[in-house]
């Protein structure tokens, strides 16, 4: 229960954040909390990120109700490390919606499938997140604040779908709740797809 | 004399309006991305009676089809999508989708029970082709994102119509009707495809 109202939270403090700012040339003079909602709106901004986590995001609702507690140290991890690997590695970004494709279509198909490999995809995922986000920025090149928005930014896209979907079959367990979420993830395939092929034309 | 000045004049400002009206179809932006990604499997009556046909089907085929086969289509058709988009090419891309018409709408027509898998594949060829067309007509001011959130977003709209149509089964005679309905859609296709339409 406590996690749901955490999520609740999150769901709330998202749909209440500030306006928009620039995505990947981050402004490094502002103020501490302009820099820290620049790093947020990383997440917000990038199709590929969206597109991956909100993903990993349906994945993880329709698996199990409190799947996003469990993958959630691997998608961490994943995400650290894919920041800390970021100053050598640029253009990331299709790899984020390939990333994404196979989340989606695993939550379209088979959203009930091994925990283990939930793990390893969650991490995966994390992974390029982090990746895409910083895309190619400098080792400590940023200010911290920029970072940890960012880190923030990124749970919460992925968070969101999560716990809309995990609470919702919750509430209402009937049938076609559930596939109404597939179906969502299937149109979320079917966008990644095509901007997957827009990114590599 | 007066009454033919003032006709001209009514005539002159709708036609101003109409034509900013019409410059919103040249896709540019995100607005015009989404509008155009939208109406694109809406304004073509091929796609629209494959799109509805595959809603039908499924509802005549009942659980787990019902909800399957629109799961399966978008996925399906977005991969033809991105061999559009990347110019790859496909043989009798407009032969395909006329077929679909022909195919889909005779086994609504038919009311024929193919097991889950065989309906799965049918509508996965189809679908091949439909997205194929969607990919390869972007235009290419377009904002990717918004294409393609509107071109799903259209093509599952046909697909929840089709779906809603099918509920007709559940009444006395409505298979009929979905069955009338389902000739009517191979005939649409039939047109298409020997080039009435």
């Amino acid at each position: 229960m406590r996690l749901h109202r955490a999520l609740a939270a999150g769901l709330l403090s998202a749909g209440a954040w500030a306006g928009p700012a620039a995505a990947h040339s981050f402004a490094t003079g502002a103020d501490i909390y302009t820099s820290f909602v620049e790093g947020a709106a990383v997440a917000f901004e990038s199709p590929p990120l969206i597109l991956g986590l909100v993903s990993l995001g349906l994945l993880v609702g329709l698996w199990q109700r409190d799947g996003m507690v469990k993958v959630w140290p691997f998608f961490g991890l994943g995400l650290l490390l894919g920041m800390a690997v970021a100053p050598w590695v640029s253009g990331a970004a299709p790899a984020g919606l390939g990333v994404g494709v196979v989340c989606a279509v695993l939550a379209a198909l088979a959203p009930r499938m091994a925990g283990q490999a939930f793990m390893a995809l969650a991490g995966l995922t994390g992974f390029v997140a982090g990746l895409v986000a910083l895309d190619g920025h400098g080792f400590a090149e940023l200010p911290v604040q920029i970072y940890l928005g960012i880190i923030l930014g990124i749970n919460l896209v992925v968070t969101m779908p999560a716990a809309a979907a995990a609470q919702t079959l919750e509430t209402w367990p009937q049938e076609w709740l559930r596939i109404g979420w597939r179906v969502a993830a299937s149109w979320s395939a079917a966008i990644g797809v095509m901007l997957l092929a827009f990114a590599l034309r | 004399m007066f009454k033919t000045r003032q006709f001209g004049g009514l005539m002159a400002v709708i036609a101003i309006f109409l034509a900013s009206g019409v410059q919103a179809h040249t896709g540019e932006g995100i607005q015009g991305g989404l509008i155009s990604g939208f109406t694109h499997p809406i304004f073509g009556w091929d796609h629209v009676v494959a799109m509805v046909a595959v809603g039908l089907w499924g509802a005549f085929l009942g659980r787990p089809a019902i909800f399957i086969l629109p799961i399966v289509f978008p996925l399906v058709m977005a991969f033809g999508g991105a061999l559009g988009i990347a110019g790859v090419e496909l043989p009798a891309v407009e032969t395909g989708i006329a077929l679909s018409g022909v195919v889909l709408g005779l086994l609504v027509a038919l009311a024929v029970r193919a097991p889950l898998w065989v309906a799965a594949v049918i509508v996965g060829v189809f679908a091949i082709f439909h997205g194929h067309a969607h990919g390869a007509e972007l235009p290419e001011a377009a904002n990717p994102m918004a294409y393609a959130v509107g071109f799903v977003a259209g093509t599952g709209l046909l697909h929840l119509i089709g779906i809603g149509f099918g509920f007709l089964t559940k009444v006395p005679r409505g298979e009929w009707i979905i069955r009338a309905a389902g000739a009517a859609i191979a005939m649409v296709g039939g047109a298409f495809l020997l080039g009435y339409a």
